[in-house]
């Protein structure tokens, strides 16, 4: 309801009910989430490999699930963004809305190579978020974070630590030096 | 900070200028020459004992190895250093 009222959507109109019961949900969703992850840390390590195997194949279903939804989202935004009738200028400039084609790259077999500057928002509180370091799904700008170069470094770990992946976190830098620099003020600096 | 002296240039005008420096960083920057555990373990003893004023107020010795060392290509004894 809240979020209705953020965007002036009457939650009584046929396309607010909708909008309202599916906004609900989701955030139903999400609690249940937190929940799941919760209690994947806390049993994880009394499961036997049998059911760890199914709890992953079920994760990885709901992932599809989630995705499939965010994908047939995109139909009526592609609809209302279409019917805004931007100018031409506007439409040359910046194009149709990515998410509307970017969803299916999820389903990828190798990772995305994401050759992006910048990134979209869903409001501008998000973006607040964002440079504050409170929302971390969002990057900001790729000479900080890229979607590619959040990849690189987690493959990097399998790599190098293998069936000690799990204890371990890598970043990736444009250089050596960048690297090492990044690594020694982290620990030595005031 | 206890970094070998076999390591990169860059690196070791990274330690030496700025956080060696007592205009810059000043933190306390000590090379250890050699590439075995005795020559390390000799080095780490003396730091102890040059800045056991700033270990006993919480700082904490970092060790810096690059192995093998560029540019010479020689090995530092990883395992026993660590």
């Amino acid at each position: 309801m809240e979020q209705l009222e953020h965007f002036h959507i009457d939650p009584k109109s046929p396309t607010g009910r909708p909008l309202l019961a599916l906004a609900e949900k989701l955030y139903a969703a999400h609690g249940d989430v937190m929940d799941l992850w919760e209690a994947t840390t806390r049993e994880l390590g009394r499961l036997p490999r049998q059911d760890r195997l199914a709890l992953f194949n079920a994760k990885k279903f709901l992932s599809f699930q989630l995705a499939k939804l965010l994908d047939t989202l995109q139909n009526p935004s592609r609809k209302t963004h279409q019917s805004l009738r931007y100018s031409n200028t506007t439409m040359l400039a910046k194009g149709p809305y990515p998410t509307f084609d970017n969803v299916t790259a999820i389903f990828s077999a190798t990772p995305v190579i994401t050759r992006t500057a910048t990134y979209l928002y869903a409001c501008s509180e998000w973006i607040d978020d964002a440079l504050q370091g409170r929302e971390f799904l969002h990057e900001i700008y790729s000479r900080l974070m890229n979607p590619t170069s959040i990849s690189l470094p987690n493959h990097i770990v399998y790599i190098e630590a293998g069936p000690m992946a799990g204890e371990y976190m890598a970043w990736n830098f444009n250089s050596g030096m960048a690297a090492i620099d990044a690594a020694l003020s982290h620990l030595v600096g005031y | 900070m206890l970094p070998s002296r076999n390591i990169y240039g860059g690196a070791h005008q990274l330690l030496h200028d700025w956080f060696g420096k007592r205009p810059n960083l000043d933190v306390g920057v000590v090379f250890f020459d050699g590439f075995t555990t005795s020559d390390f373990t000799k080095a780490l003893a003396g730091v102890k004992k040059k800045y056991a004023d700033r270990l006993a107020a919480g700082r904490r010795v970092y060790v810096y190895l690059e192995s093998p060392c560029n540019p010479h290509g020689v090995f530092l004894d990883v395992p026993g250093i660590a």
